[in-house]
């Protein structure tokens, strides 16, 4: 085990007292003993939940830790590389909203298998999102261990099996319902801490971080974003992997109406956009107080512990517990109620509420305790081969289901061949640019060659291939088709 | 002057959604 800060005992203690409360919210939601409750918090979620749930989930520990750190080095640059393409993001999100609203299913593969009549497809989406997903879990829980162990002292591998077996235990009790209620709880905290410590940082700085920041730090290019090329290409790349990921348009099927599913995306918007702000500031702000050689990923712990230290780092700390514990509950909710769904009840044909029930919460756990021991043995032994399929996650992900999802949402003449060709054509050019990118033969980003082949496929197989049947076409695009395209 | 820009510009991105929402909103409402 690695100890390298000194055991802070006051953290300690306060990170135990949040850790139970949070597992006393996760027991709560264990009362409710349905599937439906489990997997889609029985369709009710209104908009105070479903908002507060949304902000938490956007803003993962990788988020504020990466952000900041990159903010460090290159300042208000770190605008122009996130807040856009996250604003394009939320728009499709907006745009998607309704569509998966209105059809009441439980997962996205089971939209993809519904509307291409594809058990196929629904099994390859479900197997690339539970494959891509527990590789993000191992990546967000390492960042934690490393964070924690600076601020708190606890060692990187005891603190990753203690943040595990709190986020484990509560999303396997409580599934969904339970996630809800914790991440409204963390969003509150993680809101608070964000603007404490960027308060801090403005009274430190004596606001010149935001009136007259130093040169390098203050300009709108720097970084990856060095262009209006890169930009766009940056834009693009959040904008379109945004609205493919599953733990943001599952909470679609929650939503108790059409108008808490855009309502929580477009007023989550605004709160996560503050927050995002504050981390930039908080990222800049650091550039400016901490010595040259600490900026990067670890410039905001080391801000924290050296820089603001007191009892105001205890709210920063539990902000960053808070954003780490409401990503990950999402996103194993999401592998266990899709592998229970899509997988296993696929193979094993009609399952029945209670024991769809049990099945979830045994994989949840099953994978939950996976990616905990796997993150774990990984902070001592470390595998490159994680964060090679970490970085690949973002650009499979959008790659494989961007087309298939969006077409399938608004273009009646999207065909089962067409999303099967997409999907796969999409992933296998992505994980081939992403090959080439590693080897530094191209510099492009593996979306954009793994997009435009999943569209093109999409388009080009879909008009030379037999059609979907009329009554799923129906179910997708009732009486008036306003927004679906018919092709001439 | 780059920094105030960009606190206006990112707001005015966070507000696009919600605009967006009400327009949807009402091209459904004017619909039915």
């Amino acid at each position: 085990m690695i100890v390298t800060g000194e055991l802070d005992l006051r953290l300690l203690t306060a990170f135990i007292v949040y850790s139970l409360i949070i597992l006393g919210v996760g027991v709560w939601g264990y009362r409710k003993k349905s599937f439906e409750a489990y997997a889609v918090a029985e369709r009710s979620m209104g908009l105070g939940l479903a908002t507060t749930a949304f902000v938490a989930t956007f803003l993962s520990a990788v988020t504020i830790i990466g952000v900041s750190g990159y903010a460090s080095i290159n300042g208000w640059a770190a605008a122009a590389f996130t807040c856009y393409g996250y604003a394009l993001g939320w728009v499709l999100l907006v745009v998607a909203a309704r569509r998966l609203y209105d059809v009441r299913l439980t997962t996205v593969p089971e939209f993809l298998g519904v509307r291409y009549e594809s058990k196929g497809l629904r099994a390859f989406a479900a197997l690339t999102v539970i494959a891509l997903y527990s590789i993000t879990l191992v990546v967000q829980l390492l960042a934690i261990g490393i964070t924690m162990n600076t601020l708190i002292g606890t060692g990187v591998t005891f603190s990753i099996l203690l943040v595990g077996v709190i986020f484990v235990s509560y999303t396997m009790l409580g599934g969904l319902v339970s996630v809800l209620r914790t991440d409204m709880i963390q969003a509150g905290l993680l809101g608070a801490g964000v603007l404490l410590a960027a308060g801090v940082v403005l009274w430190e700085t004596r606001g010149t971080v935001i009136t007259a920041p130093p040169a390098e730090l203050g300009s709108f290019f720097g970084g990856s974003v060095a262009s209006t090329s890169d930009f766009v290409g940056w834009m693009l790349v959040w904008g379109l992997g945004i609205p493919t990921q599953s733990y943001y348009l599952h909470r679609f099927y929650a939503s108790r109406s059409a108008r808490v599913a855009r309502g929580q995306i477009a007023l989550g918007a605004l709160f996560v956009m503050v927050i995002l702000v504050s981390v930039i500031i908080i990222g800049t702000g650091a550039g400016m107080l901490i010595p040259p050689n600490e900026v990067g990923d670890g410039a905001f712990p080391y801000l924290v512990k050296n820089v603001i230290g007191g009892w105001i780092s205890l709210p920063i700390l539990l902000a960053i517990t808070a954003a780490i514990h409401s990503t990950t509950d999402g996103l194993l909710h999401i592998v266990g109620l899709y592998f229970s769904v899509d997988v296993y009840e696929t193979l094993k044909g009609k399952m029945e509420g209670a024991e769809l029930l049990k099945v979830s919460r045994g994989a949840t756990l099953v994978f939950g305790a996976i990616v905990t021991l796997v993150a774990a043995y990984v902070s001592t032994n470390p595998i490159p081969l994680i964060s090679l399929v970490g970085a690949i996650a973002w650009g499979g992900m959008a790659s494989a289901l961007f087309a298939p999802l969006f077409a399938g949402m608004f273009w009646r003449g999207a065909t089962r061949a067409g999303a099967l060709a997409s999907a796969s054509g999409g992933l296998v050019f992505a994980i081939g640019a992403f090959t080439l990118r590693r080897l530094e033969l191209i510099t492009l980003h593996e979306i954009y060659p793994g997009l435009i082949t999943s569209l093109v496929l999409m388009f080009v197989v879909s008009r030379f291939t037999a059609a979907t049947s009329e009554p799923t076409l129906e179910r997708f695009f009732p009486a008036t088709p306003a927004t679906a395209i018919t092709m001439p | 002057m780059t920094v105030y820009l960009i606190l206006v510009t990112a707001a005015g991105a966070a507000m696009v959604p919600g605009l967006l929402m009400l327009w949807l909103e009402r091209r459904e409402r004017d619909r039915d």
